[in-house]
């Protein structure tokens, strides 16, 4: 399967390429006064308005990020614009390199991708949008 | 004249982008030196109104067509029914649908007898930016607690009742077996009487109106729902408890809380106080700043902002920035 990977406050995150449609330079975004906390906003993209997400918040990160790009995405029918550090690249794994990882709290998707670790940003995980 | 409903909704998109590009003209033309441009840009300005106002001509029917389709059907001698609103607008295409559903209803508030003058039903409408919305006051009928019962939540999405399964008591507003959009809410208004609520969305999105900045972002508030505008220094201002109040025209109108109502403290210096009206309550929003007037194109909210009552939509500006657009009905109805 084609991931395609990103960073958020410099460690490597990936997503299903499936549901990426496209990759946009970071623009500026409207606040929506009682949105839930992860939803930095809305942005215009070429006359569409998409909601933007800051994905420190979604993945409780606590971490400042530098907005450089946004991942357009489509989940559930609904189109959402990621916010992310910036985006690396588009790479091939087999779907035996995902590993569930448990903690307490959660669960999470890792994958081992040659020297690397990537956290997989499953479909549950956007269900939380 | 039969309107073709998906030709319709296929030019007001249209329209609407026009609408979009002639705010972003508008703009050029205001900063442009160059005076045939400036001219050009002018006309075209001009020509897209004017089709707007073509377009709405074409594309609306007010409320005083179906009443007088009711007083038709029911007679003259009949006097049970009070109409109000008759200058309430929607889509052409849907007056059938209209009539059937408001025939339907009216004529289960009379249980048949249309003759009965001591039994009253008040029917009324009004539009807010984006919708007809038709109010049925009646005695309660036991077809509505049918109905009650059925629909936990006391809301029917007319278009989510398929063919076959639609309920008996509405199926004369499907026609050709379609339903149009809109909701029917049911409200047990007191123990004697029962309130339906039709919610019919305009096709149509575009709406005039005034830009302010609240705590340094551009917000839109729809024209029609905005009573006056005060500077802030001109209005006489009240304190009762926690609440600021104002003193317009003989009436003592509440301020309403942004921090409470958008959740952010605002630490800006507010220029300007807005009297908004929508039907008989008025409340006043405070904005640091007043800008322009102009026509916007509202977008429906995405689903993970549904929450979110404050707002009605969404619009794209002519600077290509976002704003959010108020909703005054929900403004004024929930906040004290």
């Amino acid at each position: 399967m084609e991931i395609l990977t990103f960073r958020l406050a410099e460690e490597p995150f990936g997503i299903s390429i499936g549901c990426v449609e496209a990759i946009e330079h970071f623009a500026p975004v409207t606040y929506v006064p009682k949105a839930k906390e992860h939803i930095a906003g809305l942005i215009n993209i070429r006359g569409k308005i998409v909601p933007a997400i800051d994905m420190s918040k979604l993945l409780k990160l606590n971490k400042e990020l530098v907005w450089s790009k946004l991942i357009l995405i489509r989940h559930n029918e609904q189109p959402f614009a990621l916010m992310v550090d910036d985006v690396d690249d588009v790479i091939n794994i087999n779907e035996e390199n995902i590993t569930i990882v448990s903690t307490a709290s959660e669960d999470f998707s890792i994958i081992n991708y040659q020297d690397m670790v990537i956290t997989y940003i499953a479909g549950s995980q956007l269900n939380l949008i | 004249m039969e309107i073709n409903k998906e030709k319709m909704e296929e030019l007001l998109e249209l329209i609407e982008e026009l609408v979009v590009n002639k705010i972003r003209i508008e703009k050029v033309k205001d900063e442009t030196k160059g005076l045939e441009i400036k001219r050009v840009l002018g006309q075209e300005v001009q020509i897209v109104s004017k089709i707007q106002e073509v377009v709405k001509k074409i594309q609306s029917e007010s409320m005083k067509t179906i009443y007088n389709n009711l007083e038709n059907y029911f007679g003259k001698k009949f006097i049970g029914i009070n109409l109000n609103g008759e200058d309430a607008e929607f889509d052409n295409y849907n007056e059938k649908y209209i009539f059937n559903m408001l025939l339907v209803f009216i004529q289960d508030a009379f249980a048949g007898d249309k003759n009965d003058i001591n039994n009253k039903v008040k029917v009324s409408a009004h539009n807010d930016s984006a919708n007809l919305i038709i109010e049925i006051l009646s005695k309660k009928t036991s077809k509505f607690e049918q109905l009650l019962k059925k629909h936990e939540n006391n809301t029917i999405e007319l278009t989510s009742l398929g063919e076959g399964e639609i309920d008996d008591w509405i199926k004369d507003v499907y026609i050709d077996g379609k339903a149009m959009n809109g909701t029917v809410e049911l409200v047990i208004e007191d123990e004697l009487n029962q309130r339906i609520i039709i919610t019919i969305p305009l096709t149509s999105s575009i709406i005039k109106a005034q830009l302010v900045e609240i705590n340094h972002q551009t917000y839109a508030i729809p024209i029609d729902c905005i009573e006056k505008v005060m500077n802030v220094d001109s209005a006489q201002k009240r304190v009762s408890g926690n609440m600021q109040l104002i003193n317009y025209m003989k009436s003592i109108i509440p301020v309403i809380p942004i921090d409470k109502t958008l959740g952010f403290n605002y630490d800006y210096e507010i220029s300007n106080y807005v009297v908004l009206k929508f039907k008989s309550q008025m409340k006043v929003l405070p904005v640091n700043l007043l800008l322009e007037q102009t026509d916007v194109v509202v977008r429906p909210k995405p689903k993970i902002l549904q929450n979110v009552k404050e707002f009605k939509g969404m619009a794209v500006l002519g600077d290509g920035d976002v704003t959010m657009v108020f909703d005054i009905a929900y403004l004024l109805g929930n906040q004290s």
